[in-house]
């Protein structure tokens, strides 16, 4: 079974997650960001989602495994491998949500979410490139398919 | 068969190529990012060049196909689905590129580009599907192109000025 994503409802959850990771020397692994739109004849827009994954990997946390961080509806960011021994920061709302961390990796977007990968994601090893976000006929696949409106106005109530 | 990658070799050769695509309503469908990295046992890191690929879709130009962007040796890179209409522009030196499309920007050492078929505008996903490594960790065809000769090349066959006796 996938391991589900934990959806970052609060500014606290945030800082009492990312904040305890030991970020030095970790770098940006892999990062995929996909923009999938379907149109009605004609042309007009009708729908479109944009996910964007990034895998941080932590070698002084955890060698073999590497975090997962998920954005949904994504507006821009920008990324590198280098973090520069940053810490992260973070501004959480219920659906503007700012991450950044070291020079280079700023991703603005709607919700964040996070997973841990297990299996060991060293040398050559490609993550994203084997698992699909979404399903043929359109639908948001596990783990990514989780209600992330509802879940920040739950947490908010 | 795989269409083959075209290596960007001089800045005359990218002016030539983005600058004749129509870039209305172009937007990036897709991107992928990967480095291959090696912990000693000692702890130490080891990483090879990054990577970037992304695939560009330009509804004006070709309904079904994309425009495959791929650059090596990635430094950093700015990433919007929208490229607002931008023509591209781009700064291309011998170990040096830096490419912009509006707010894409990708600054890297060099860049290369290829045509992908059968890309419609709908859910499809291309790079979950097109690895960059094999099983056994090689660089998969088409990007396994020797890019560094490739760059040299146009600048070893500039005739020198100056006498060769002078040169040594």
């Amino acid at each position: 079974m996938k391991s589900p994503i934990t959806l970052l409802t609060s500014q606290a959850a945030f800082d009492q997650f990312f904040l305890k990771l030991d970020w030095h020397d970790a770098f940006v692994k892999e990062s995929h960001f996909c923009a999938a739109t379907w149109r009605v004849e004609g042309g007009t827009r009708q729908g479109e989602e944009h996910i964007l994954r990034v895998l941080f990997v932590f070698p002084s946390e955890s060698p073999n495994q590497a975090l997962e961080i998920v954005a949904f509806n994504v507006t821009n960011f920008s990324l590198a491998e280098f973090l520069d021994d940053n810490l992260p920061r973070a501004e959480i709302r219920r659906r503007d949500a700012h991450f950044a961390v070291g020079p280079f990796v700023r991703v603005n977007c709607s919700s964040l979410g996070y997973r841990w990968r297990d299996k060991s994601v060293a040398g050559n090893k490609q993550v994203f490139s084997k698992d699909n976000i979404f399903h043929d006929t359109g639908e948001i696949l596990e783990p990514y398919n989780i209600d992330w409106r509802t879940e920040m106005d739950l947490a908010l109530l | 068969m795989e269409s083959s990658v075209t290596l960007v070799t001089s800045q005359n050769a990218f002016d030539e190529f983005f600058s004749s695509l129509m870039w209305e309503c172009a937007y990036v469908k897709e991107s992928h990012f990967v480095v291959a990295h090696w912990q000693a046992p000692n702890g130490a890191i080891f990483k090879e060049q990054p990577i970037l690929r992304v695939l560009f879709m330009l509804p004006c130009e070709l309904a079904n196909q994309a425009l495959e962007f791929i650059a090596y040796d990635v430094a950093h890179y700015s990433m919007a689905e929208w490229l607002d209409d931008s023509v591209p522009k781009a700064t291309i030196k011998k170990r040096q590129a830096e490419a912009t499309f509006g707010p894409v920007i990708i600054k890297s050492a060099c860049v290369a580009y290829r045509w992908v078929d059968n890309i419609s505008s709908d859910r499809s996903q291309f790079f979950t599907q097109e690895g960059y490594f094999d099983e056994q960790g090689r660089i998969i065809e088409p990007y396994n192109i020797d890019w560094p000769s490739g760059m040299d090349q146009p600048a070893e066959a500039v005739v020198p000025t100056e006498p060769l006796s002078e040169r040594q």
